[in-house]
This record gives C-alpha cells, structure tokens and sequence, in this order.
C-alpha cells in the first residue's frame, strides 16, 4: 500500500514539478520552436497534424499574396498559418495544461487536506499520547511515592520486627534460661515431692506457667518465622519495585526521546512540503504508537504490580495486627515475670526486687534441698538406729525368755538336785550308821581277834571279814567320791537323748505321712482311673441284671444255631459219605441212624460236665483244706493242743506248753473209745495216767492235768530264770 | 411370691427320677440305632427334649427295656443304684465291645425324707443339659469303633449289697474290657442326682 501509495505521490509529485516548470516556461512561451522540441518528446501525434493542418492554410495564404516574392510570400504565409497554429495548439495546451493544473491543484489541496487531516489525528495521537505519558509520569510518580512509603514502611516494619525479633530472642533466650532455671527447679522439687505437698502445687503451677511459656514461645518463634518469610516476600517486592523503577526510566528516556520526536514533528510541520520526512515521521510515529502501546500495556502491568502491592500492604496491616498481638503477649509475658519475682519474693523471704532472680530461686531451692537431704540423712540414719535399737530389743526379749526359760530350767533342776541331795544325804546318812556300825563291829572282831589270839580255823574267816571289810570301804569311798550330781547330770543328758529321739521319730513319722499322702492321692488317682475303666468296690456292690437280657438271648440263640448247623453238617457229611457209598434208598433215615450213633456231641457234654465237676472237687478239698486248717488251729489256741490226724483213726496231741516237739501223746480210735498208745513222753507221766485213766477214766482230764502241770513246769523255770537274773544284778 | 416361685422351680424326687430314666431310655434307644446294634428300619422318630430320637419298635426290646427301667426307678428312689453299664458283646465270642457307665451320684441333703426332697433347678435347663449329653451320644458315632460282628446288649446295674434280688432278676459278673479306651461324656444334674456318661470301647492294637 505504501509503496502504491508512494507511487501515486511520486507521480502528483512530478505532475507538480511539470506544472512548476510550465510556469518558469511561460515567459519562454515564444521561442515555442524550443519548447516545442522540448515538448516534443511529449507531444503527441495529434499534433504534429494539427501543425501539419495548420500549415496547409499559412501555405495557401502565402500563396495567394503576391506582394512579395511568391515564394517569400509563400513562406511567410506559411509561418503566419503555423503561427497561428502553433497559437491555436499552444492555447489548446494552455487550456489543457490550465485545466490539469486546476485538476493537479485540486488534487494537490486534496492531498494537502488529507495530510492536513492525517497531521491532526497525529497531533491528536501525540496530545493522547502526551496525555496518557502525563497520566503516566503522574501514575509513576504516585507509585513512586506509594513505592517510597512502602519502602519506608517496609523499612519501618522490618526495623521494628528486627528490634521485636531481637526483643523476643532476648526473650526467648531469657524464658529458656528461665526454663532451664525452672527445669532445675523442677527437678529438685521432683525429689521433694514426696514430703512437700506445697511445694508440688507451686511446682505444678510453676509447670503450667512454663507450659505456657513454652508455648508462648512457640508461637513467637512461629510468628517470627512467619514474619521473617513476609520480609522476605517484601524484599522479592523491593526487587521487583527497583525492576519497575528501571523500567520507568527506560520509559522516561523514552519519553525524552519522543518528545525529540514531537520536536522533530513540529519541525517537520514546518516542512509539510517534505512529504517523505512526513512519511519517515509518520512512520516513527506509527512506532512510537506501537511502543506506546507497549508502554500501556506496561502500565497495565505496573496497575497489577500496584495491586500486588496494596494487597501486601494488606498484608502488612495484618502483620503489623500480630505485632500488636505479640505486644500484647509480652505484657501478659512481663505480667508472668512479676508474678514470678512475687513467688520469688515470697517463697524467699529477706529479698529485694533487685536481688529477684533465677538464680536466686534457684540458690534457695538448692539450700532447701540439701536442708531437706540433710534432714532426711537424719532420717535415714535416726530410723536405721531405730531399727537396730529394736533389734537388739527383740534380741535382749528373746534373750531374757531364754535366760527365763533356763532360769525354769535351772529352778527344776534345783528342786529336783535338792530332792536328790535329800535323798543322797539321807543315803549317806544312813552308810556313815552302817560304816560306824561296821567299824564298830571291827572293834569289836579286833578286841575278839586279840582276846582268842591266833588260831588257824578262824584265820580264813577273818580275811574274809576283812576283805568284806575292804569292799565296804571301796564301796563307801566310791560313795563318798562320786558326785551325787552325776546321776542328776546322767538324767538331763538322757532326757536330752530321749529328746532327740522322738524328735528324730516325730520327723520319720511326718516324713511317712507324707509318703502315705503322696501314695494316697496316687492310689486315688489309680482308683479314679480304674472307676473309669469300669473297675468298683467289689464288697459294696452287686451287679443285677435282668435274666432275660437280649444278650443272653442273643447267645443262646446263637449256640442254638450253631449246634443245629453241627449237625445239619454232620447229616450232610454223612449223607456224602452214604452217597460215596452208594446207599441210595431210603438215604434220610440212614444218615439219622448214623448220626444217633455218633452221638459224639453226647459225649463231649458229658466230659465237659466231668471237666467241672472235677474243678468243683477240687474246689471243696481246698475249702476243707482251709476250714481243716482253721479248726485245728482254733482247737490249739482254745485246748492248748495240736491235733494231728494220722492213719488208722491215730491222733497225736502235742501241748502248747510242751518242752520238745517230740513230747506228745498218742490216741487210737477204735469201736468208739480212745485208747491211748504208748510213747516216749507217755512213760514219764506214768503217775498221771494211773491216777485219771487208771482211776477217773478221763481222757480230757488226764489233757488238762497235764496241761497245767507243764504250764506250771515252765512258769517255774521262767520264774528260776528270773531270780537267777535278778541275784546276778544285785 | 417366694413360695410360688419355689414351687415353679422345684423338682421333686420322682420327677428327678423319671428325668433320669428318660434320659436313660433315650440314650440307650440312640446308642442302639447310633451303634447299628439292631437294623435302622426298627426304629422310629420321637420327639423328647427338643430332640428328635429314634426309639426302637422292637417288642422284644421294649419288652426288656421297660421292666428293667421300672425296677431302676424304684431303686432310685431308694437310692440304691450306684451305676448302670449298658454292655455291648460280640455274640460270637462273647467278648465285651462297647460298655456305656451311666454313673449315678445322689445329689441333695441326706437327711431329709424322701418325701421332702425338692430340687431347685430349672426344668428347662435341666433338659437342655440333657439334651446336650444325648447330641454327645450321637456324636460318638465319628470316632467309636465300627461293630462289624453281630452284636447284643446287656443291661448292668450296680446296686448295694443290700438290695434284694428280685424274681427275674439274677447276679452277674462285671464285664471288662481288656485294653480300653474311655471318654468322659457331658453330665447333667437335676439338683437330685447327677449323672455321668462313660463310655469304653476297645481300642484295636
């Protein structure tokens, strides 16, 4: 379009210049010969005719005048007509040319009004654009300003957060010595515990301040990270404010610059007629609008930027609300401090409020813990004193039941030696009577000894008086020398033995017990078992059941069966065997006979029953056996005589009381009387037999004669026995 | 209020003694279907305790069972049975299979008359034990030996020494079992008399 544009001006532009040089030509318009040629080249055909048409006349013309030479006048003539012509054609091409210039001037103002047009709207374009580069500077100069205060406040804001981070460091630092301090406290009031209620509850609320405390950092520490990240995000603004600002003075410069080229255009307002620095400059101006737009669409970006950055004042509004909070929380924090400076004061008494520290606190728990440690040492000590003092008390009682009992003990004995010193005093008195009786008797034999003089017969009699004599001393002077206490000192050792006796006894007899007990439950264990098994207690129980029980039944139908198929095989096996024999007529009723016959089942009935009564005899000689036996036996224990029956109806009586087994008596029974037959023993009681056979006739009283004569025979030896036993002790 | 509840509660003596008896006539109807002692086909179905039983229609069975169970009764009530075993033979060799120990304990003070004597269980519960121990005698079936040999039953009643032997009544040996195995049923109690359930069988080395 420009270049058709161009083209198009180019040619309005020369047209112009053609009609500039007509002009400078007019006053050339006589030498038209020249102009001719030099229009030649424009000039058309037509009018070379024309020229040619209007030479024709100017020749005729010449020709007709006479008055000079023809052929001047000819000539002339000709000139005159191609004069005329020529004016003709040249005032046709004035007219045309006028009507071109009219129409080139008409053009010339249109395109003049079109430019002049153009030139406005560009004017209105440039005062837009001066307006919106106003509107501009003033939007950058309000957001510098905003930017200012904003960095002011920002700088204001991150000052006071620094100071308050640091504050709240200090405080942070000083509320963690504090929990250190407390912690300590804590513990040590942990160890008191047991013995100071007060104290835990302080300590509990002390816990739950610091509890709070703690959180209370947290929550600063929280906010302070929180904080920190908000500064951080203002300094990502500040980078981006300082971009912006970059940004505003390349805008400037590019202000600065289109202002050069507002300049220029005036410049070139002045120089309309250059249509191509017109055309340049409209075509700056066309960038410049671009770049205009460029720079709208950047204070579009720089309205959003704006709004980011109201909506972060918003922000900081808000940040500085949690300031105001976090003040508000230091209060109630140095709230809590005094209270602790109180408690401090309070629990440590003879304080200042300068001396209300920590560390004070802490060195007055420390005292109060090494008091309490002290004291409990002393406690300690004091209950382990107590402890040993009753110790030793349980010690000294159990001594003094001991030295109690002994003391019985002793008391006993005392009694009992007293009584044995009695007695022993009373013996002792009783030996000195017999000892001067003896020496009396001494005397006495001496005086005798020396009135009758020696004479030999009573020589042996007074060495045995005197050995008697020297037995007695031995005797007295063992008497005198033995201690009487020996024999009390003998009876407490055997008491003692004794003693130890049944205690050993006691112990072997709890020892069985126990043994008894475990067989017990084991046999128990067994019985249980057994019960299971199907075992019970035979003496306490009988075991009925009815006669005609299903399984007796069931096996006497079963034996039933069976026996009748026995002999259903017999008869078949017979019957075969008549067949093999070739016994055809009348084969039933032989096979019957033959099976009668047999009768082998018969038989082993009968050795069956033999079989059991044989075992029934058996069973009668042992139960006569055993009730022989018991007779026997009760006869000996009641009569006091073995009876032995021997063959041939003889009977041999042997005395329970008899000497040698061979001392018995022998009895026939024959036609209903007992005889009696001699033996060994018999010849020594030949006087007995006399007397209760020969005279009395009685068998059982000549037994029980004899009976107690041999009783009283061996009591006598037993009590000789006895006697002699008792004379060889004494 | 009291009395009356007592009186819905209470269980005399004869009542305890026919419990017991229907307890012992079912188990010994179910132990013979269960053990295949008499075919299946003689049995029918009878609803007791909430259970459906099979009892035998045999008359010679029934027959046995029911003088048996009535002499029991009276025994019972003399408290003078210890136990009864239900033996199961091989009727071939006579050798004992199977022995069922229905152990009987008297329950309830001593002292007092018969007359007097009243339990304090609940009927219901007392069949619900019994029920119990006869779903236990059907479920033995699973791990008893398989009596593949015709076999009887006999009815064993360990009594005291004191009782008199009734006219079709006769003593008898106790039959073992040589190499048993037991297994201790469930028991059941009716607050009078507690009953146990034992059953032997032979193991097979």
């Amino acid at each position: 379009m420009n270049q058709s544009k161009d083209n198009d001006q180019t040619f309005v532009i020369k047209i112009l210049d053609d009609l500039r040089s007509n002009n400078r030509s007019k006053p050339l318009r006589m030498h038209f010969d020249t102009s001719m040629m030099g229009l030649s080249s424009s000039n058309d055909s037509l009018l070379s005719n024309k020229r040619q048409r209007l030479c024709s006349p100017d020749l005729q013309e010449s020709m007709i005048t006479p008055e000079y030479s023809p052929w001047e006048s000819r000539h002339t003539k000709q000139e005159l007509v191609n004069a005329k012509a020529e004016i003709a054609s040249l005032q046709e091409r004035n007219t045309k040319l006028f009507n071109l210039k009219k129409e080139s001037d008409l053009l010339f103002e249109k395109e003049k009004s079109a430019l002049e047009h153009n030139l406005k709207k560009s004017k209105l374009t440039i005062d837009q654009l001066d307006n919106k580069l106003k509107e501009i500077r003033n939007d950058k100069f309000n957001l510098k300003v905003i930017n200012d205060n904003l960095m002011k406040k920002l700088e204001t804001v991150t000052e006071e957060n620094n100071f308050r981070i640091s504050n709240l460091e200090k405080e942070k630092k000083d509320l963690e010595d504090k929990l250190l301090s407390v912690n300590l406290e804590i513990t040590k009031y942990q160890d008191e515990a047991a013995s100071r209620n007060c104290a835990d509850y302080e300590l509990n609320e002390l816990k739950q301040t610091l509890r709070s405390n703690e959180n209370y950092i947290e929550e600063l520490t929280s906010n302070l990270r929180k904080k920190q990240i908000e500064i951080n995000a203002l300094e990502n603004d500040q980078v981006k404010i300082n971009t912006a600002n970059q940004k505003i003075k390349c805008l400037e410069n590019e202000l600065a610059l289109l202002q050069e080229n507002a300049m220029m255009v005036n410049t070139q307002r002045e120089k309309l007629k250059r249509f191509n620095s017109m055309e340049t400059e409209l075509i700056s101006l066309r960038d410049e609008v671009a770049v205009y737009r460029n720079d709208v669409k950047q204070t579009e970006i720089l309205e959003n930027k704006v709004a980011t950055l109201e909506s972060k004042l918003n922000k900081h509004g808000l940040i500085e609300q949690e300031a105001l909070q976090l003040r508000s929380n230091l209060s109630v924090s140095e709230d809590r401090l005094k209270k602790w400076i109180d408690v401090c004061r309070e629990v440590c008494e003879n304080i200042d409020e300068n001396q209300c520290y920590p560390e004070y606190l802490r060195y007055y728990v420390d005292n109060l813990k090494k008091k309490d440690m002290f004291v409990v040492n002393e406690k300690g000590e004091l209950q382990s004193s107590i402890a040993q003092l009753e110790l030793k008390l349980q010690q000294v009682e159990n001594e003094l039941i001991k030295s109690k009992e002994q003391i019985i003990n002793a008391t006993n004995n005392n009694s009992k030696h007293e009584l044995t010193i009695k007695r022993l005093k009373k013996q002792l008195f009783m030996v000195t009577w017999e000892r001067n009786d003896l020496r009396e008797l001494i005397d006495s034999f001496q005086k005798e000894v020396t009135v009758i003089g020696n004479l030999n017969g009573e020589d042996t009699k007074m060495e045995v008086l005197e050995k008697a004599i020297n037995g007695y001393k031995n005797r007295m002077t063992q008497i005198e020398t033995d201690p009487s206490l020996y024999v009390s000192t003998d009876n407490n050792k055997r008491w003692i033995e004794e003693k130890n006796l049944l205690l050993k006894e006691k112990e072997d007899l709890v020892n069985k017990c126990k043994q008894l007990e475990h067989n017990c439950a084991i046999l128990e264990d067994q019985i249980d078992h057994r019960a299971l098994k199907g075992d019970f207690n035979l003496r306490e129980t009988k075991v009925l059941h009815f006669k005609m029980n299903p399984a007796s039944l069931g096996f006497n139908s079963y034996q039933n069966e069976l026996l009748a198929a026995k002999q259903e095989i017999e008869k078949l096996k017979e019957r075969i065997k008549a067949m093999q024999e070739g016994i055809s007529i009348n084969l039933t009723q032989v096979v019957d006979n033959r099976v009668e016959s047999n009768a082998s089942q018969e038989l082993e009935a009968l050795r069956e029953k033999l079989k059991t009564q044989e075992i029934q005899n058996q069973r009668l000689r042992e139960v006569f056996k055993k009730s022989s036996q018991e007779f026997r036996e009760s006869v000996y224990t009641l009569l006091g005589y073995k009876v032995d029956g021997l063959q041939n109806n003889m009977y041999r009586l042997t005395s329970q009381f008899a000497f040698h087994e061979e001392d018995n008596l022998m009895f026939q029974l024959s036609e209903g009387s007992m005889h009696l037959l001699e033996t060994p023993f018999s010849k020594t009681i030949e006087d007995m037999i006399n007397l209760h056979l020969g005279q009395q006739h009685s068998i059982p009283l000549l037994l029980s004669s004899l009976t107690v004569d041999l009783f009283s025979k061996q009591s006598m030896t037993v009590t000789a026995d006895s006697t002699r036993f008792e004379s060889t002790i004494n | 209020m009291a009395t009356k509840q007592q009186s819905q509660n209470a269980i005399t003596l004869k009542g305890s003694a026919k419990l017991v008896m229907d307890y012992l006539n079912f188990g010994i109807n179910s132990i013979l279907f269960q053990r295949g002692i008499y075919p299946p086909e003689s049995f029918k179905t009878e609803e007791h305790f909430g259970l459906s039983i099979l009892v035998s229609t045999d008359e010679k069975i029934q027959q046995f069972l029911q003088p048996v169970l009535n002499q029991m009764k009276d025994w019972l009530l003399d408290q003078k049975i210890q136990k009864m075993a239900m033996v199961i033979y091989n009727v071939t060799t006579k050798e004992v299979l199977e022995r069922w120990d229905f152990k009987l304990q008297y329950e309830g003070s001593p002292n007092d008359t018969n007359s007097e004597l009243v339990g304090n269980k609940d009927l219901s519960t007392i069949q619900k034990e019994i029920r119990d121990v006869l779903r236990q005698i059907c479920s033995t079936v699973s791990f008893l030996p398989l009596l593949d040999c015709p076999c009887a039953f006999d009815l064993q009643i360990y009594t005291k020494p004191e009782v008199d032997v009734p006219q079709e009544w006769a003593e008898t040996a106790p039959s073992y079992i040589a190499n048993s195995q037991e297994l201790q049923l469930r028991s059941f109690s009716t607050s009078l008399h507690r009953m146990n359930t034992v059953v032997s069988y032979k193991t097979d080395m």
